[in-house]
């Protein structure tokens, strides 16, 4: 019983899961879609301003990730504060998001470090 | 009520409706009351859904029913009612004046009952008024409220991307901020675990009795299968949250070391991940191009979909299957009914599906996919696409390069093949590598980073900053006595140890092979694992095909097997091929060999004919058997031969044997059999004969594990170590000598090592009484021709004599006390009874002649000492020692002989002190044998004089006087000699 149900479990979850490129929370799309993402919400209504939700937020986020991170104590976690998750909103992120953010949008975070493997923090 | 009442009496006619107008709108008020409660109870996202809700109503098709919200639709609904109503009310009151009106201008009476429901109405209306102004404000105060917390939320978040960054090496790790716990998990579960674990805290934390765990964070790492790991203070809050979760191991759980937490935690790349590019080979997951080689034209700027040429597989005309009911269904496609790759076919596609088919600029739109030059140009994410490992066959990549019916290019192909090739990321961290063009060529450098597939960054020797090349301009460098394993071509998987490099291709010993093999440089990697090979089939693994054929692997590789099966025939098969492994180990199976004697697995066998191969039974089919022959490298020493050419090599059998083959039984033949075989051991035992241990030959028992308790014969001494000849199993086991218990016969008490090396002490001191015994026993063997007890002593000699007296030389005290018993038993036959420690029982000792020199005596003895007097019967001795040069040379030199004796020099010093004098003595004994010959075989009297001399060498012997007192008596009770003995 616990096989079937557990790969079920396993294949809804990621198939529907996407990463925020900015932030690498992980949450199913129909939640982006509905209140994009917890922690960047701002930018996600500042990109694109008029077109709706449901089709701009493709451009943020990433199906294509890897290092599942449950984060229950932003505050307190040393993983949080290293992978810069600390000011977040508790709740499953992700290591690695592979995707590379539009160029307006980085061009608005000048110090944002993607969290895609191709830059290394300092 | 009153007032209703009132109206009821007031307006007849509209009562009513009045009515329902009154009650509706006091629902309606008290309705709204709670709706608006509701709403400020709720979350200010619900107000959004709200508007984007009576949006929504004014496009109905954009109308979605969201069970999520089911709250805002109710609430919606209900306002539009309340419109509804509001105007129907409207209608009502409108109609109620004008009839209240006209109805009041015919009564007067009931003005003031008009009035008054008339200020009721405004009444009603300024409160609703109020109250709508009421919820506005609310719902604005909600707004601003919400505006201000977006505001400063989105301040906040552009913050956390642009400001107060702290450098990464200031959140470094330290013991106290750190503490995380691997703990082991079952694969695979690792992603589902995470989320099982979210959850359940979340479920601990509701609980508001449970105190809050310690936890901070969970996570997982691909790279890491098998684990997972908690971020918490206390190895007991670990314990205490993953109990009871299943496929979660946490007694297996360690400390993260803190240096290994930022790799642990680190976004890098992983060594062999390779960037998709434009011109890179990526393989499609699913669907009906699963597994397809494609290749990229254009990634998207996001990097998470790809544009792909693929070799299209197009179903022209679809099939139908009848659904049974008159309804005809399209034949689904999938990866398995799919259609053969082929490139698109315009007049085909034209024919079948007309109207999905047009073309522009050359490109082709076919039921929405766009063909371009006959392949397929389609978009894939990139989460649908297989991009690591991607080895492409020059097939595929003819079929995706050239068109169909063109001549191949193959600049193209070989081009491609070496994209291909580096694509397969050959070079890794720490290789070292030289350049092999540009202006640093013939430099060397080592590998730091793989950038992308085709460039590499390296450092130079030498110099401080690294530098990026093209990894084709790059050849790995290897040195002799490299241990290497080959990644690349027909070899893959073999490895070796470097012989050669020469220009680039390197020469390596095949562990398997054995068999030298050239690679080029770049498609070897060092290993430092020396067997590179299948985990399930090993070499000289016995294994079913998948046509049944029983085989044995000769060569195993990590995909590629070289069997040799049980016809003998060597053959190349993939692992797919192998059913299973036969577990020879649980096998029972056995047969006999040409002699007819059982051969199990394990066993060591001899071929009876032909090259005489030797080895060990590795399995048995009926009645062909697997050999394996360490002296032999073709075929990894595997050969194959029936099981009626071949022998078992064994000993216990063989002594059985012959101890039953009646021809051998006759006592004549045995003698001649001897008599060579003497010789033959003669010639080969002198060249160890010096060294010679007394263990060799013994019959043992061993004491330490494994075969504890089991018979066998001592057939080799190296040093410590005994090769016994087991006599249960026809195995040869080396085991230290020390550890067995020698038998000095048959049914006795064994002895140990030691203990046998201090009896042989003694027989050496016996010895030279053995010399006197000797002549007596000469004598005696004149008797014996004379005598009708011949049988006995044949007998006698047939069992085990002859060997015996090797036995005596060699060390055997009992036996050689037997001697001294012996020449008194000599009169007798019993005496040999005697001679074996004057046990009746003796006959066993006379085994242990056997295992000695005794035979030569026999040979020389018997027939020497009869006949040419004392110096021949040295020539016996020859089995014992220096006995060659006794025999040949008579008495004299044998004395040289006797310092070949070994232990008993300082006797034997004495001997030739003898000898000069011996001369005297032994001439004395030969005299005595003369007289002897006489006097044993007849006068008591005789012995008496002879029992002089004897006295007299017993008196040179010293300590051996007493033994010959004992012995002699012992004789006395046995032998009717003995008598004359005691005499």
């Amino acid at each position: 019983m616990s096989g079937s149900r557990r790969s079920v479990n396993r294949n809804t979850a990621t198939s529907s899961e996407r990463a925020c490129m900015l932030c690498g929370i992980v949450q199913p799309l129909q939640v982006f879609k509905t209140t994009s993402c917890p922690n960047c919400s701002s930018i996600f209504d500042s990109y694109k301003p008029n077109e709706p939700l449901d089709l701009k937020i493709y451009d943020l986020i990433s199906p294509s990730f890897e290092g599942m991170i449950c984060i229950l104590k932003p505050e307190k976690s040393w993983c949080s504060k290293w992978l810069r998750f600390n000011k977040y909103v508790p709740g499953m992120y992700a290591v690695k998001i592979n995707g590379r953010l539009p160029e307006e949008v980085l061009e608005e975070l000048p110090h944002f470090v993607p969290r895609d493997g191709s830059v290394q923090w300092e | 009520m009153s007032e209703e009442e009132h109206k009821l009496a007031v307006a007849p006619v509209s009562e009513e409706k009045v009515q329902n107008v009154k009650t509706d709108n006091e629902e309606t008020n008290t309705d709204k009351k709670e709706e608006l409660e509701n709403i400020f109870d709720d979350d200010e996202d619900e107000n959004d859904e709200e508007e984007e809700e009576e949006e929504e109503e004014q496009e109905p098709k954009k109308k979605k029913q969201r069970p999520a919200f089911s709250f805002v639709d109710v609430e919606a609904e209900v306002s539009g009612e309340e419109d509804e109503e509001d105007e129907d009310e409207d209608e009502l009151i409108k109609e109620g004046f004008i009839t209240k009106e006209g109805e009041g201008s015919g009564d007067d009476e009931e003005d003031p009952n008009s009035k008054r429901s008339d200020a009721l109405h405004r009444q009603l209306d300024a409160k609703r008024d109020k109250m709508q102004e009421l919820e506005n404000e609310k719902i604005a105060a909600e707004f601003t409220k919400r505006h201000k917390q977006n505001a400063k939320r989105a301040a906040e978040q552009l913050e956390a991307y642009n400001e107060g960054f702290i450098p990464q090496r200031f959140l470094l790790p330290s013991v106290d901020t750190a503490i995380i716990w691997g703990v082991r998990c079952r694969p695979g579960q690792e992603k589902a675990l995470i989320r099982k674990l979210f959850l359940r805290k979340q479920t601990l934390d509701a609980n508001p009795q449970s105190k809050s765990l310690k936890i901070w964070s969970i996570f997982q790492r691909d790279s890491f299968p098998g684990r997972i790991y908690i971020e918490s203070p206390k190895a007991a809050v670990v314990e205490k949250f993953l109990k009871g979760v299943p496929d979660i191991y946490f007694n297996q759980k360690i400390l993260v070391p803190v240096q290994e937490l930022p790799s642990l935690l680190s976004a890098t790349k992983k060594a062999n991940e390779v960037e998709i590019e434009n011109g890179s080979y990526v393989r499609i997951r699913s669907g009906i191009y699963k597994n397809d080689l494609a290749s990229v034209l254009e990634v998207s700027p996001n990097k998470l979909s790809v544009l792909l040429k693929i070799v299209p597989r197009i179903v022209y005309e679809y099939e139908e299957e009848d659904m049974g009911n008159g309804k005809r269904k399209r034949k689904t496609v999938n990866a398995l009914n799919r259609p053969s790759q082929a490139l698109f076919n315009p007049t085909l596609a034209l024919r079948s599906d007309p109207n999905n088919y047009s073309m522009r600029n050359d490109i082709y739109i076919f039921r929405n996919e766009e063909y371009d030059d006959g392949y397929l140009i389609k978009e894939f994410k990139i989460n649908r696409l297989i991009t690591d490992n991607i080895i492409p066959t020059v097939d595929e990549l003819t079929k995706l390069n050239g068109k169909a019916g063109n001549d191949l290019d193959l600049e193209t192909v070989s081009m491609n093949l070496r994209k291909a090739q580096q694509a397969n990321s050959v070079f890794q961290t720490g290789d070292t590598v030289e350049i092999l063009s540009g202006e640093q060529k013939g430099s060397k450098a080592v590998v730091q980073t793989l950038i992308s597939a085709s460039i590499v960054l390296v450092k130079l020797f030498g110099f401080n900053q690294t530098s990026e090349y093209p990894s084709s301009t790059l050849r790995k460098i290897f040195q002799t006595g490299d241990h290497v394993a080959v990644i690349n071509g027909d070899h893959t998987g073999d490895s070796g140890l470097v012989l050669n490099i020469n220009n680039g291709q390197v020469t390596f010993v095949s562990n398997q092979t054995k068999k030298n093999i050239t690679v080029t440089a770049n498609n070897l990697k060092k290993s430092i694992d020396s067997t590179p090979t299948s985990n399930d089939y090993v070499l000289h693994d016995i294994v079913t095909l998948s046509n049944k054929v029983t085989a044995c692997v000769i060569e195993a590789g990590h995909d590629i097997f070289k069997v040799k099966n049980v016809r003998g025939k060597v053959s190349t098969i993939t692992k797919a091929t192998i059913l299973n492994k036969i577990e020879t180990s649980r096998s029972r199976n056995t047969t006999i060999d040409y002699n007819g004697r059982e051969v199990n697995i394990g066993d060591s066998v001899m071929e009876r004919v032909g090259a005489r191969r030797e080895g060990q039974v590795l399995y048995i089919l009926q009645n062909e058997l697997f050999i394996l022959s360490r002296k032999i490298i073709e075929d990894s020493g595997i050969f194959i031969v029936s099981s009626y050419s071949i022998e078992a090599i064994g000993s216990k059998e063989d002594e059985n044997n012959q101890t039953l083959n009646l021809a051998q039984m006759n006592p004549e033949v045995i003698r001649q059999q001897q008599k060579q075989r003497q010789q033959m051991e003669d010639e080969r035992k002198n060249e160890v004969r010096f060294g010679r241990d007394v263990a060799l030959g013994k019959t043992v028992t061993v004491r330490s594990q494994g075969y504890k308790g089991q018979l066998g014969r001592v057939k080799d001494v190296t040093g410590d170590r005994a090769t016994i000849e087991l006599y249960s199993s026809k195995k040869n086991i080396v085991i230290d000598k020390r550890k067995l218990n020698y038998m000095h016969e048959e049914g006795g008490k064994g002895m140990s090592y030691d203990e046998l090396v201090n009896k042989r002490g003694s027989i050496n001191r016996s010895n030279k009484q053995f010399i006197n015994s000797d002549s007596s026993f000469v004598s005696r063997n004149n008797q014996f021709g004379n005598r009708a007890d011949i049988p006995s002593f044949e007998n006698v000699m047939a069992g085990s004599q002859t060997p015996g007296w090797g036995a005596m030389s060699g060390g055997k005290t009992p036996a050689v006390g037997a001697g001294r018993g012996n020449a008194t038993s000599y009169g007798g036959s019993s005496i040999w009874a005697a001679a074996s420690s004057g046990n009746a029982t003796t006959r066993g000792s006379s085994s242990t002649w056997n295992a000695g020199n005794a035979s030569t005596w026999n040979a020389g003895a018997a027939s020497t000492w009869g006949t040419t007097g004392g110096s021949s019967t040295w020539g016996g001795n020859n089995a014992t020692g220096g006995a060659s040069a006794w025999a040949k040379e008579g008495g004299q030199t044998s004395y040289g002989n006797s310092s070949s004796w070994g232990g008993n020099k300082s006797a034997w010093g004495g001997a030739p002190a003898q000898k000069a004098g011996n001369t005297s003595t032994w001439g004395a004994a030969s005299t005595q044998q003369g007289g002897n010959a006489s006097t044993w075989g007849t006068a008591p009297a005789q012995q008496g004089g002879n029992a002089s001399t004897w006295g007299a060498a017993p008196t040179q012997q010293g300590g051996n006087t007493s033994t010959w007192g004992s012995s002699t008596n012992n004789n006395n009770n046995s032998n009717g000699n003995a008598s004359t003995w005691g005499q």
